[in-house]
């Protein structure tokens, strides 16, 4: 029925609440939408405002300032370059990882592989600022084990997150410790859904584990490799407990990342006026990088799925 | 005459006595009062009293307890929004640099100067000066503490001071150090005293403005440097003075020859740790990072521990030492002000203080009264030297920070440079002069924005 055959006058002579009902339906939706855009709105409002915590009376309309006074920051180019590095490098090594092991831990069924399966989960049920007081024992020049390890092989002192040269090689390092097995279980599940029979067709066919894994497990694979490279990277790049609880940024600026700059700007500073454009960028980065990798992971899906 | 005299000593007594007798400790009764505790072994004291307090007052006490990382994000994020929120606060005195001007904080001399709310047992002037002067402050960015309002009332403190290991000071032959230079010369000696993994000088190293609030500070002003002052009526930074230039030359030769391996890292606890360990000969903090270290059976060191002033320049009179306390304040936005001073009174009181440095953990007690305290004096007679050190100590402490809203700001920065300049990034002038910069950047920017 189209809307030239519909009878406004009898349409309008229904009860309100009939009438209503499509409104009512969407409602939740709209509360919902509103809900979620307020934040964004305010936060977009404040980022044109002086908004200081320690003096909100004297806040005023600075229009652009701050988004111009940011961009012409070294700090806001210098944090880019610290969540990408950071972001990049971990998620890569995580996904290689992850990939590694599940592969190695499901071509057998044995005990040990099971066994494997339960305890590499474990750094991921530990919170990340708990996970960097485990390695900050470990990596202690005093008390720590891997101190021992490496005097073993006449490396003495070490100096892991307390050197400018190898504190992102650190961070990055724990960062690996406790995310990779959240690769490795959406790798696992991955390969335990995957059909049984172009396997075996490639087995009786004689291809080589090589040929296999490029032309069946890899393309297969790659809608729970997306979805892994998805949830990763976004949180990689706002990552803020690891980097915070090990060197609060430093030494110097090494450390200062999107997320610990904004957290400085914001608490330490209380110009909240200034901290929201780096919040604000921050999203818009993530929801960028995010969008471009959905849409590549609805292409794989149907790649996968023989679409 | 000696009658007459001792008459009337004995009117006065009786009307103290009386006057306190009288006071009406239950005049909020039925109200609620609201606060957020720092954790710390201070207010693990004031919440085992709670309950009295409740009883004595009938004021019921709502509070939470927070890490100091997170109370400082919410008591501004609080204070700021204008709600009442808080009654009671509890902060250091820094806070009251960033609090106070901002409107965020009651003068408490709205209570001392009240006849009803003031209880005259509670002696204000029993608190050593120094501490009375550390949260009195005119709100004026530059201007010494010592002025202005009243805004925190102390309850507890911490000094700079040197703590060392007595054994392993005894193995070496070397005896606590008189001047700076004796400081330097038992860091050399005592860097890896029992080889790898042990170091002379425990001190915190951490990107943040905490990490130089004790030692350094203290080493720094007492090479005659100054961190900021003005220059024809405007705040500047002095950080690349002649005399600062020397003190970080000094404090970095200190922390090559035998700071901690991971210095860039760290914090106070690992300082704590790495003494209590014998990881470090000595400690070069707030002396209530020693105190508890040397608790017996707290740590491996325990009982062995020693405490003695910081070293001067030239081995002289002529020195200071940095002063840190915690208070607890009113919040201007209360709704419930006359019930938070009860509280405060309560717990900065002599009977409350005595109680928590004899009974509790709480050191460095803020009243003369509790520091004469035979009892006290029993209590920290355990530990080697405590008692001289910090009957010298006091006298001599004081802020050493010039007060300003962006302290924290400025010496996170202050110790990111120092941090560039340990690791050899930049030179100890280059790296002071771009430091000196960029605290001028922002004190202009502070007075730009509170001008405009």
């Amino acid at each position: 029925m189209s809307m030239d055959n519909i009878d406004m006058a009898a349409y309008r002579k229904r009860p309100f609440l009939v009438r209503a009902r499509p409104y009512f339906i969407i409602l939740p939706a709209l509360l919902l939408t509103i809900g979620i855009l307020y934040p964004f709105l305010t936060a977009i409002y404040y980022s044109l405002t002086s908004l200081n915590l320690q003096r909100p009376g004297a806040m005023r309309f600075v229009w652009f300032q701050n988004w111009i006074r940011m961009l012409r920051e070294e700090a806001f180019w210098h944090a880019v370059r610290v969540t990408l590095q950071y972001a990049l490098t971990a998620t890569f090594i995580e996904l290689a990882l992850g990939l590694g092991l599940g592969l190695a831990i499901c071509r057998r069924d044995n005990w040990f592989a099971r066994l494997l399966k339960v305890s590499l989960v474990f750094p991921l049920m530990i919170a990340p600022v708990v996970a960097v007081i485990i390695w900050q024992l470990m990596t202690s020049n005093t008390i720590g084990i891997l101190e021992k390890l490496l005097n073993l092989f006449g490396v003495y002192k070490f100096r892991w997150a307390s050197s400018a040269d190898t504190a992102m090689f650190t961070a990055i390092m724990i960062d690996v410790w406790v995310y990779t097995p959240f690769i490795l279980i959406l790798v696992i599940a991955g390969i335990n859904s995957l059909p049984k029979s172009p396997f075996e067709a490639a087995r009786v066919d004689g291809a080589s584990e090589w040929f296999t894994f490029k032309n069946l497990t890899l393309p297969m694979l790659k809608p729970f490799l997306y979805i892994a490279l998805i949830f990763r990277l976004m949180a990689a790049m706002q990552e803020y407990g690891i980097i915070w609880a090990l060197t609060r940024g430093g030494p110097g600026d090494t450390l200062l990342n999107l997320s610990v700059t904004t957290y400085i700007r914001g608490f330490t500073q209380y110009r909240f006026g200034q901290m929201i454009p780096y919040v604000l960028t921050l999203w818009v980065i993530v929801y960028i990088v995010s969008q471009i990798l959905v849409r590549k992971w609805l292409k794989v899906q149907k790649t996968a799925g023989g679409r | 005459m000696k009658r007459i005299l001792a008459a009337i000593l004995l009117f006065a007594v009786l009307a103290t006595a009386a006057a306190a007798g009288d006071y009406n400790w239950k005049q909020q009764s039925g109200k609620t009062i609201k606060i957020i505790f720092v954790q710390h072994t201070y207010a693990e004291g004031m919440l085992k009293k709670i309950p009295e307090f409740e009883a004595l007052t009938g004021i019921k006490v709502d509070y939470s307890i927070m890490p100091e990382e997170n109370l400082f994000d919410k008591l501004t994020t609080s204070l700021s929004s204008g709600t009442s929120e808080l009654d009671v606060i509890m902060i250091p005195h820094y806070n009251i640099w960033q609090y106070a001007g901002s409107g965020f904080l009651e003068p408490l001399d709205n209570f001392l100067n009240d006849k009803t709310l003031y209880n005259p047992a509670y002696d204000f002037d029993d608190f050593f000066p120094a501490l009375r002067d550390l949260n009195r402050w005119d709100c004026v960015p530059g201007h010494k503490v010592g002025t202005g309002n009243q805004w925190l009332m102390p309850v507890g403190f911490e000094y700079n001071g040197f703590m060392y290991n007595t054994e392993v000071f005894k193995e070496q032959g070397v005896k606590p150090p008189k001047t700076l230079e004796e400081m330097y010369q038992l860091c050399v000696k005592l860097n890896e005293f029992e080889g790898p993994g042990t170091y002379a000088m425990a001190v915190r190293g951490v990107r943040h403005w905490n990490a130089i609030v004790q030692g350094f500070i203290t080493t720094f002003t007492n090479f005659g440097a100054k961190d900021m002052d003005f220059e024809n009526g405007v705040l500047v930074s002095k950080v690349n003075s002649p005399e600062s230039v020397a003190a970080h030359e000094y404090w970095l030769k200190c922390l090559w020859a035998g700071g901690p391996t991971n210095y860039l890292t760290q914090t106070w606890a690992q300082s704590g740790a790495d003494f209590g360990a014998r990881k470090a000969a000595f400690l070069n903090d707030a002396d209530n990072l020693g105190y508890p270290t040397n608790f017996p059976g707290r740590t491996q060191e325990s009982g062995k521990l020693a405490f003695a002033p910081v070293p001067s320049l030239k081995g002289d009179d002529n020195w200071q030492c940095n002063l840190i306390n915690w208070g607890l304040g009113v919040s201007a936005n209360s709704r419930m002000k006359d019930a938070a001073w009860l509280f405060v009174q309560y717990f900065t009181g002599p009977e409350y203080q005595a109680w928590s440095s004899t009974e509790w953990s709480s050191i460095d007690p803020p009243r003369k009264s509790v520091f004469d305290n035979p009892k006290f004096q029993e209590v920290i007679a355990k530990n080697i030297g405590f008692s001289e050190a910090l009957a010298v100590s006091v006298p001599k402490a004081t802020a050493l920070e010039t007060p300003h809203p962006m302290f924290g700001e400025i010496y996170t920065t202050w110790q990111s440079a120092i941090q560039d300049m340990y690791s050899r990034k930049v030179g100890v002038k280059e790296g002071l002069d771009k430091l000196k910069i960029e605290i001028d950047a922002m004190l202009r920017e502070y007075d730009e924005e509170v001008g405009g």
